[in-house]
């Protein structure tokens, strides 16, 4: 198959280079079923038709792939469980987690996380499969206690807020503690949708007394996108590290 | 008299307070723009406070946003996904080595958050920002437009679609099916029955085709065609994925689980 040739060859040059290697930008075509229109003089149908569908650039972005590539190779079966424990291999992204940690919706759904986060919300793209870390499911339900038995979405639902296949966000870190299901990012918008250092301040006391590392404020700040970072990835910090979102808002 | 220096007394402090403090639901142009002008260079802080602008907006109710943040809302939507984040990208870790997320997990969030906001901002009255709507909004955006925009829609399911946003998160295939599903919805008037037909009959022809693992951009594509199919109402829908459902071997695959949300969704419709 052409798309998988071209975007295997892409993705092997990737992973073999250092980031932001990539010298020259190339066309990446994705297969996938489209519609043709078919109108005569009364009325118009159609039908589905498979072959080129778009096109991004190797280059675009630091090379991610989470969308038009192949990140996580195929997603189901044990084919996808191997597809996805080569990710990590190949990023060098280590432990490589065995096939019992990588689930499926059915195995996440016995995680107790579905709790907190649906299936569809927790995985990264159209990756079949999670990991997520054991303490973190006990830190969620201290946080959810904690936060009056609610707990505020993920920030990027589906893109890696919850699990992150290994380089499918090919930039700042393909081996971020998302890959071994050990970090949450969520969304600090209040009940009607509105940011508040509030709920930030809040769910960062309640990230702090579950044992959780949060990322600091001023880091986040600095990012301009208001969100949190928790992660059983690092040890808990202090509060005067991780900051006061309303002081300095 | 006394009543007129008190209204004049309340016109003096709401024009001052005018003045002092604009109305928060404005957004600045050139600051939300600037570091677009330059993304090869645009130093971190161009970045933050043009995202902190930008997010600020995203707070306001739509009828608060005057028509120059509004026009100048869809620009920063234009300009960020047809910019580069590479270089700030490459910037960022230069200056944070060890990040504990990095910003293109904030670069992530900051896109979903402009398409979320998106959704809820577009009305008839954006037709002049068609093309931006269009190229880059998500389904509910794009199916706020109605009936104006169908053959638009039905032409993004055809073939030569850019992949846009940060990994190539998005594609305009993508979110022409999912506005077949909102249009399908037995909550929308504008289309005609035989409209809903159509479009369900379109929806429906490609669960022959569906196969999980196939590559990640067809599983999405699926996954979003099952989604579009749960706003249906119709016998042929419920037929439809109860057969597909019936031939799959694996059941722990998120499109089969996707296809049974769907199902369900269908079934509690026709009240089944």
């Amino acid at each position: 198959m052409r798309f998988s040739f071209l975007v295997g060859l892409v993705l092997v040059i990737a992973f073999a280079s250092p980031l932001f290697a990539c010298v020259e930008s190339e066309m990446v075509e994705v297969d996938g079923y489209y519609w043709v229109s078919v109108c005569d003089s009364s009325s118009c149908g159609g039908h589905w038709q498979y072959g080129v569908i778009g096109y991004y650039s190797s280059c675009d972005d630091a090379g991610g792939s989470g969308g038009g590539g192949t990140s996580g190779g195929g997603t189901t079966g044990t084919s996808g469980v191997t597809a996805l424990q080569n990710t990590y291999t190949n990023n060098d992204c280590g432990p490589v987690p065995i096939a019992a940690q990588i689930l499926d919706e059915n195995g996440y759904d016995q995680t107790g996380m579905q709790n907190y986060f649906g299936f569809a919300d927790w995985k990264d793209g159209a990756s079949g499969f999670v990991l997520v870390d054991p303490p973190l499911v006990p830190a969620m339900d201290s946080m959810y206690a904690c936060m009056g038995n609610q707990l505020p979405a993920l920030a990027d639902p589906g893109n890696g807020a919850g699990y992150r296949v290994p380089g499918a966000h090919g930039s700042t870190d393909p081996c971020s503690s998302h890959t071994q299901g050990e970090s949450v990012d969520f969304s600090t918008r209040d009940s009607s949708g509105n940011h508040s250092c509030q709920l930030w301040n809040q769910l960062a006391a309640c990230a702090h007394a579950a044992g959780l590392y949060v990322e600091p404020w001023a880091l986040i700040k600095q990012q301009g996108v208001i969100h949190m970072h928790v992660t059983t990835h690092q040890d808990a910090n202090d509060p005067s590290q991780y900051g006061d979102a309303c002081a300095n808002p | 008299m006394r009543w007129t220096h008190a209204v004049s007394f309340a016109l003096l402090v709401t024009a001052a307070t005018a003045y002092a403090a604009p109305a928060p639901c404005h957004l600045d142009r050139t600051v939300a723009l600037a570091p677009y002008n330059h993304p090869d260079n645009a130093t971190i802080e161009e970045w933050r406070d043009s995202r902190l602008a930008v997010e600020k907006l995203t707070d306001c109710a739509p009828a608060s946003i005057d028509p120059q943040s509004r026009k100048a809302f869809f620009d920063v939507v234009r300009s960020e996904f047809a910019t580069s984040h590479t270089a700030e990208i490459a910037r960022w870790r230069k200056l944070y080595p060890k990040p504990h997320d990095g910003v293109d997990a904030a670069i992530g969030i900051f896109q979903t958050d402009i398409r979320r906001f998106m959704s809820g901002l577009v009305d008839r009255n954006d037709a002049s920002s068609k093309d931006v709507i269009l190229r880059y909004g998500a389904a509910r955006a794009i199916a706020a437009l109605g009936p104006a925009v169908k053959h638009d829609v039905l032409s993004m399911l055809g073939t030569g679609g850019q992949f846009y946003g940060l990994n190539h998160r998005y594609h305009p295939q993508l979110e022409a099916v999912q506005v077949l599903g909102l249009w399908i919805d037995p909550a929308n008037k504008e289309f005609s029955l035989a409209e809903k037909t159509d479009f369900t009959r379109m929806l429906v022809a490609l669960l022959p085709h569906v196969q999980p693992g196939v590559n990640v951009y067809e599983d999405r594509y699926f996954q979003s065609a099952l989604q579009a199919l749960a706003h249906s109402d119709s016998l042929d829908a419920e037929t439809a994925l109860a057969s597909w459902m019936d031939r799959q071997t694996d059941h722990g695959s998120f499109l089969y689980h996707e296809a049974a949300r769907s199902l369900n969704a269908v079934r509690a419709r026709r009240g089944a």
